[in-house]
């Protein structure tokens, strides 16, 4: 449904004589309704800068070539009033700071019912009672009376239930989370995941789910790309990630997401590191290379190819092997 | 002997009208050496603590001690020796340095306001000081924007270790940084744990990251320490209802974490501590409640050898 070919995304440099800078170097997706696909990265790998493509947001600057297509209709390059009823109707965004996306001064029912009166030409009554009713469906006691609160009164997990039922509330085919539990307490954030798995199977939405923490994709996708400088290194399902990862990025993130385990091995033991830092988009050999405890000559003179791993596929030389 | 230690500390705030129980009887200790995890939601009284700890701030009742000294004498400052002996990281480590001053002078500052620098010495000080965090000392003539968030986290440590402290506070140390990243400002904690015998108090949402590092748990529920105990007893058999909700929404990563939905997961949202519950503060939420936790208010009492727990049904 949602379908992603070659996208490459480019910021522009600071005059027209540079050559800016590569964010994304030509990544593909795909993803169906029920479905929630996980993309993974740290800072520079490129995973936000995909999201703010998809959702139309990147600044006129970007240079974005490859196709972005939902519904078989292209969604890439579109005039600023085809966007807006693209943005909002199709694609629903859930940011990390829910307070960020709710205006103020408004009560969030006014929010809400604004967005469905829009979408679906209801009047002040009827617009009401379906907020009232999202509001519901994202887990929210009772709805009608949290309907006048104005965002400062509410928690920070109620404001991501308000955020996420806004997001719905134009019956949206693909919502786009851009790490929505990060700023949230450990048991808000298992309350909103578990929300947004129920969600993706009763409103039969898609979610892309983009987040660092490779324990929180694991939690709710069904598929997982793992994104480094710009490309997309593995693409597996959670299992098989996490207990198999294929490529030796995603290995270390493993290993750096901390698994909720004793440290095992003494007081004050050392943790895993990963050494070194990203490098920049669009080289001509394997990115991780240079952090990578299995590089060989190869992998500094080549860009390796996506080849089928596992349930998927990873771009490794060595994929699968474990360093000794 | 514990090297800090807040006893029975109580804290109010006036806020917007109506009056927040931040602290409400909380005890804990630090020893030389040593990492405490301090864990629990938002508004459970935590960063107060920290602050409290730090001596930024003086409980209502209750009284803070750095060895045998009180950290913050009623109507007096803090004495600037006792003061550099417990130093602060914080969470964002760009907000914590001044921008238009480089990365070497605000290190430097605080030795030159205690007067450990003399003349021509800070330029070698401050460059011995990133050598240790492993930071370039070439960095030094630099702004902070000029450096990574880690690097900066590291330049933070740096400012802290130059006053030689026997405690660090850490507010959220790593929560704004790259996994890849937190791993070795995590590391670079537990080496000046390890060989400088330095006592930690790390504060955090993460609980992984305090299950890998931590000696000690301390796990706050609204303004009370509701268990508390080493990292693995408390891990792996936690005694409070709190602390097993807490414990089972971490995601792991295992298929069989989705499938336990609900199952131990709490509902309802953090409390809010304009409005403590009578009895248990946490029977509201508690999936194991009884008559009692609505009337009895239960203290924190020792479970087991190395677990306490403030639960009228924990054994």
């Amino acid at each position: 449904m949602l379908k992603v070919r070659d996208l490459a995304i480019r910021f522009a440099g600071r005059s027209a004589s540079e050559a800016g800078t590569l964010a994304v170097d030509g990544i593909d997706l795909d993803l169906d309704r029920a479905q929630v696909l996980a993309l993974i990265g740290e800072s520079g790998s490129g995973k936000s800068a995909t999201m703010l493509a998809l959702a139309g947001l990147l600044p006129k600057s970007a240079r974005t070539t490859g196709s972005v297509l939902l519904d078989d209709r292209s969604i890439l390059h579109l005039d600023e009033r085809e966007k807006s009823t693209v943005r909002g109707r199709r694609i629903g965004m859930i940011f990390q700071d829910p307070g960020g996306s709710l205006n103020p001064v408004l009560t969030i029912g006014d929010q809400i019912d604004e967005v469905v009166r829009t979408h679906h030409g209801l009047d002040r009554r009827a617009a009401r009672a379906e907020t009232v009713s999202l509001l519901s469906r994202v887990g929210i006691g009772d709805p009608a009376a949290r309907a006048r609160a104005y965002p400062h009164q509410l928690s920070g997990g109620l404001k991501q239930r308000v955020a996420i039922a806004a997001a719905l509330a134009a019956q949206p085919t693909v919502i786009l989370a851009d790490e929505p539990t990060t700023a949230l307490d450990a048991t808000v954030q298992a309350q909103i995941l578990d929300l947004l798995v129920n969600l993706v199977q009763v409103e039969h939405v898609a979610l892309l789910l983009v987040t660092h923490d490779l324990a929180v994709a694991a939690a709710v996708a069904d598929r997982i790309a793992v994104m480094y400088a710009g490309k997309i290194v593995e693409r597996r399902g959670p299992e098989q990630l996490v207990a198999q990862p294929g490529h030796p990025y995603s290995r270390a993130l493993g290993q750096a997401a901390l698994p909720f385990v004793a440290a095992g091995d003494g007081r004050h033991a050392a943790l895993p590191e990963l050494p070194g830092r990203m490098a920049a988009a669009g080289g001509t050999a394997c990115a991780f290379a240079p952090r990578c405890p299995l590089a060989v000559d190869r992998c500094r003179a080549e860009v390796p190819p996506v080849q089928p791993f596992g349930d998927g596929e990873a771009a490794c030389f060595r994929a699968g092997e474990t360093a000794p | 002997m514990s090297i800090l230690a807040i006893e029975d500390a109580h804290r109010q705030f006036a806020s917007g009208g109506g009056i927040v129980t931040a602290l409400d009887g909380v005890s804990l200790a630090v020893d030389r050496g040593e990492i405490v995890g301090l864990v629990g939601e938002s508004g459970c009284g935590k960063s107060t603590l920290a602050r409290i700890a730090a001596g930024l701030d003086r409980p209502d009742d209750g009284e803070a001690t750095y060895g045998d000294r009180p950290m913050a004498p009623a109507g007096r400052q803090i004495d600037l020796d006792t003061r550099r002996r417990v130093q602060l990281v914080f969470q964002d480590p760009l907000a914590s340095f001044n921008p238009r001053r480089t990365v070497g002078r605000s290190i430097a500052l605080p030795l030159r306001l205690n007067r450990m620098l003399s003349g021509g010495q800070e330029r070698s000080v401050v460059a011995g000081l990133m050598d240790q965090v492993g930071l370039d000392p070439a960095m030094m003539d630099r702004k902070p924007h000029q450096l990574s968030g880690g690097q900066l986290q590291r330049a933070a440590i740096a400012r802290a270790l130059g006053l030689d402290p026997d405690v660090l506070i850490c507010d959220e140390p790593v929560a704004s940084l790259d996994v890849s990243v937190r791993a070795q400002i995590l590391n670079l904690l537990l080496a000046l744990c390890r060989d400088r015998n330095i006592g930690i108090l790390f504060v955090s949402h993460d609980l992984g990251v305090v299950r890998r590092i931590a000696d000690r748990v301390v796990v706050m529920y609204l303004g009370r320490v509701v268990e508390q105990g080493s990292n693995e007893a408390v891990w792996s058999a936690p005694r409070h209802p709190y602390t097993q909700a807490l414990a089972a929404s971490v995601p792991t990563g295992a298929a069989s974490w989705r499938l336990e939905q609900g199952r131990a997961r709490l509902a309802g949202e953090p409390p809010s501590p304009f409005d403590v519950p009578a009895g248990c503060r946490f029977h509201p939420r508690c999936p194991i409640a009884i008559d009692r936790c609505r009337r009895d208010d239960p203290t924190l009492r020792p479970i087991s050898d190395d677990i306490d727990a403030a639960c009228h049904l924990a054994e």
